[in-house]
């Protein structure tokens, strides 16, 4: 009786493995990821090359998706009239995205946000209303 | 995890230490929606004001929250980014002070 039971289990056993086998043969290769998902994607190449040569009859603000203070500036700039063109630092990968801070800090040397440049040159570091005012008064 | 969820999250944190989170309800939704951006981009939640390098090693000082902010509420009442504030300042609504940046600039990108 034990002999049997051993030599059924066995089998069994054996099939499991057998199966296991099959089912790893079986199975696709996991797709090696393309390019297009490797490389992240980066920020718009037009605007990187206005927020490295910024000149412009709008005012262009340097600024981070994720920055409370540069959406409240832009807010405040639109419904001053005034359309802004945002460069959002955070959408560059790698050497664009240094490329740009090193911009930013010639601006703001303390690199924060938002830095706004206004047409007449002056230059706005964070969300100060009085100051905006003062330079659209201009 | 909800923006709202983690404002209670951190409001009850920053209580630990005598910190609130700032008055306008809006505002710091807002900063959490921003949080939890970063977190999903970087893998940790950077500060939603400060540009990150993606190295969490090289981030880590600002790392929210950030090794600057109690400086940061002892001198101006609030962090750099207005989201934590003293207790002075917890029911002002327009509390957005100017705050300097006390990180090293060579630490950033």
């Amino acid at each position: 009786m034990n002999t049997i039971h051993i030599v059924v289990a066995a089998g069994i056993l054996a099939l499991i493995l057998v199966a296991v086998m099959i089912m790893k043969k079986s199975k696709p290769a996991p797709e090696e990821p393309s390019e297009e998902t490797e490389k992240p994607e980066c920020g718009d190449p037009a605007l990187y090359e206005l927020g490295m040569n910024p000149v412009s009859d709008k005012p262009i603000m340097y600024a981070l998706t994720t920055c409370l203070h540069c959406k409240n500036t832009k807010k405040f700039l639109e419904e001053n009239h005034y359309e802004v063109t945002v460069i959002h630092l955070d959408d560059y990968c790698d050497s664009q995205r240094s490329d740009l801070m090193e911009k930013v800090r010639k601006y703001n040397p303390r690199g924060t946000f938002p830095v706004v440049l206004m047409p007449n040159g002056k230059v706005i570091v964070g969300f100060r209303k009085l100051l905006l005012e003062e330079a659209m008064s201009k | 995890m909800t923006p709202e969820e983690l404002l209670e999250k951190l409001a009850k944190a920053a209580a630990l230490k005598g910190y609130y989170l700032h008055a306008d309800r809006d505002f710091c939704i807002g900063t959490a929606e921003s949080l939890i951006a970063n977190k999903e981009r970087y893998g940790y939640m950077c500060c939603p004001c400060r540009l990150a390098c993606g190295d969490k090693k090289a981030d880590s000082d600002i790392i929210c929250p950030c090794v600057y902010r109690d400086d940061d509420i002892a001198e101006y009442g609030s962090c750099m980014c207005s989201f934590y504030v003293s207790e002075e300042h917890k029911d002002d609504m327009d509390f957005f002070p100017e705050v300097d940046e006390r990180r090293d600039p060579s630490r950033g990108i």
